[in-house]
C-alpha cells in the first residue's frame, strides 16, 4: 500500500507537466467527488431519520397507552372501572367508562373496549388518530382476561 | 486522450483506478464496521425502555386488582378456617373445623388474627399473580395489615427485559424472565419494577377479636347452661349473628358466626367465622 502511494505521488508529480496529466487529475477529482457524495449518502442513510419518527410514534404510543390504563383505576362506587372485567360484577358498567372518557376527552370521543375478543363497550366512529392499549386483568374467580381498549379522541 | 495512448499514461490511469477502488472499498469497510457496532437503530433502545415502563404499568394494574381480589378471597377462607393458621389449632374432624377451645386450652388466646389473615392473603395473591401471561410474577411480599389498610412491598424487584421489539419480547417470555431474575440479564438491559400496592379495604379483623372476647364468656357459660342461652345476650348485636351445631352428644359445639360488617362486593356470600368449642360442662 505504501509502495503504491509513493509511486502514485512520483508519477503524479512528473505527469503534471503533460496535458494527459491534467486529464488524469480531472479524472481523479471526479472520482473523489463521486466517492464523497456516495459516502455521504451512505452515512446519511445510516442515520435513518425514518427510525426517529418511528421512535417518536412509539413514545407517543407508550404515553397514551399508560394514560388509557389509568382509566381503569378510576374509583366508581367503591369499586374500580377495572372491575368491568369481572363478569360477576354488575355495579360497574360501560356508562361509568363513558362518563370518564367524556370528562377527559370530550363528548366526541369514540372508543371500543373488548374483553377476550368480545366487544364490551363502544361508542362512535374511529378515525386515524387512534390510541390503543392491550393488557391483562384478573377477574374475581382468578381467570385472566385480555383487555383491548381503543380510544379515538 | 494522450494519457491512454502512451504506456506511462495507461500505467498511471490503471493504478489510479485501482487505488480509488481500494480507497472506496476501504472507506466502506471502515464505515460499515463502525455502524455495525450499533446493532439497533437510533432511539430504538430508548423506545424499548419506554415500552418496558409501559409493561410495568400493565403489571402494576394487574397486581393491584389481584391484591384486591385476594383480600376478599382470603377473608372467606380465613373465616372458614376459624381465623387460624393451618395446623396451629387441633381440628374437629367431623366438620373439619379448628378448635378454639379443647382440653381446657384456649387456642384463640395466643392467635394473631392479623398474621393468620396475612397467610391466606399471600396464598391467594400468589395464585392470582402466577396467572399473569407475559411474565413470571413470582413475587414475595412484605405485608402490613391493619383494619382499614393493606400494604404490600415486594422483597425483590420484578426484572423486565428491555426487549427490542414485541416479537423478541414474545420470544423471551416467561422462561427467560425467570432465568434473568436468577442469573442477571444479558443484552440490552433490564427494567427493575417493584410492584407495591396499598389497598383501602376495611377487613374488620378486630371484629374477630371481639368474637374471641365473647367466646371467653360463652365457654364459662357452657359449663352450667345450654349453648343457646349462652349466646342469647350477644345474638344480633355488634353485627354478629351466632349459629351453632352440636356433635358428639353435645361434647363439641361448632359455631358459625356471621360478621355483618365484613362485606365482599364480589360475592353475595356473607362472611362466616367457623370454629369449634369443646363443651366442658
Amino acid at each position: 500500500m505504501i509502495w503504491l502511494l509513493i509511486r502514485f505521488i512520483l508519477i503524479g508529480g512528473m505527469i503534471l507537466n503533460h496535458k494527459a496529466g491534467i486529464w488524469g487529475l480531472n479524472f481523479l477529482a471526479s472520482v473523489a467527488v463521486i466517492t464523497i457524495i456516495f459516502v455521504s449518502v451512505f452515512v446519511l442513510v445510516s442515520l435513518m431519520p425514518g427510525d426517529i419518527s418511528e421512535v417518536k410514534a412509539s413514545v407517543n404510543q407508550v404515553n397514551t397507552g399508560s394514560q388509557l390504563i389509568n382509566f381503569f383505576r378510576i374509583p366508581v362506587r367503591g369499586l374500580l372501572i377495572a372491575d368491568l372485567a369481572d363478569k360477576e360484577k354488575k355495579t360497574v358498567g360501560c356508562s361509568d367508562l363513558d362518563t370518564a372518557l367524556n370528562y377527559f376527552y370530550g363528548e366526541k370521543v369514540a372508543y371500543k373496549l373488548t374483553i377476550d375478543n368480545k366487544l364490551k363497550c363502544s361508542k362512535g366512529d374511529f378515525f386515524d388518530n387512534l390510541f390503543r392499549s392491550e393488557f391483562y386483568l384478573p377477574d374475581y374467580n382468578g381467570d385472566v382476561k385480555k383487555i383491548v381498549f381503543e380510544v379515538c379522541p | 486522450m494522450r494519457l491512454f495512448k502512451n504506456k506511462k499514461g495507461l500505467d498511471y490511469s490503471a493504478w489510479m483506478i485501482i487505488v480509488v477502488f481500494i480507497v472506496i472499498i476501504y472507506l466502506f469497510v471502515v464505515i460499515y464496521s463502525k455502524l455495525d457496532v450499533f446493532d439497533v437503530s437510533i432511539g430504538d433502545q430508548e423506545a424499548c425502555l419506554m415500552n418496558s415502563y409501559y409493561e410495568g404499568d400493565k403489571i402494576l394494574l394487574f397486581v393491584d386488582q389481584s391484591a384486591k381480589f385476594s383480600v376478599y378471597r382470603a377473608l372467606g377462607e380465613w373465616g372458614k378456617n376459624g381465623a387460624s393458621l393451618p395446623d396451629k389449632f387441633p381440628f374437629f374432624k367431623l366438620s373439619n373445623t379448628p378448635y378454639w377451645f379443647k382440653d381446657n386450652i384456649k387456642y384463640y388466646k395466643d392467635a394473631n388474627f392479623y398474621e393468620s389473615f396475612e397467610f391466606y392473603f399471600k396464598n391467594n395473591l400468589k395464585k392470582y399473580l402466577e396467572k399473569y401471561p407475559d411474565y413470571f410474577l413470582d413475587i414475595d411480599y412484605e405485608i402490613a395489615v391493619t383494619d382499614d389498610k393493606i400494604l404490600g412491598v415486594p422483597l425483590k424487584p420484578v426484572l423486565l427485559p428491555v426487549v427490542l421489539s414485541p416479537e423478541k419480547k414474545e420470544k423471551y417470555g416467561e422462561l427467560i424472565s425467570e432465568f434473568m431474575e436468577k442469573f442477571g440479564v444479558f443484552g440490552t438491559g433490564i427494567y427493575a419494577l417493584r410492584p407495591s400496592f396499598s389497598l383501602d379495604i376495611n377487613t374488620h379483623i378486630s371484629d374477630v377479636e371481639l368474637v374471641a372476647k365473647k367466646v371467653d364468656i360463652v365457654i364459662e357459660c357452657m359449663k352450667s347452661s345450654d349453648v343457646s342461652e349462652c349466646i342469647e345476650p350477644f345474638q344480633s348485636k355488634d353485627g354478629l349473628f351466632w349459629n351453632y351445631f352440636t356433635y358428639d352428644n353435645e361434647n363439641t359445639v361448632v359455631f358459625d358466626v356471621i360478621l355483618e360488617n365484613i362485606n365482599n362486593p364480589y360475592d353475595e356470600e356473607m362472611f362466616h367465622l367457623i370454629f369449634a368449642l369443646e363443651n366442658a360442662g
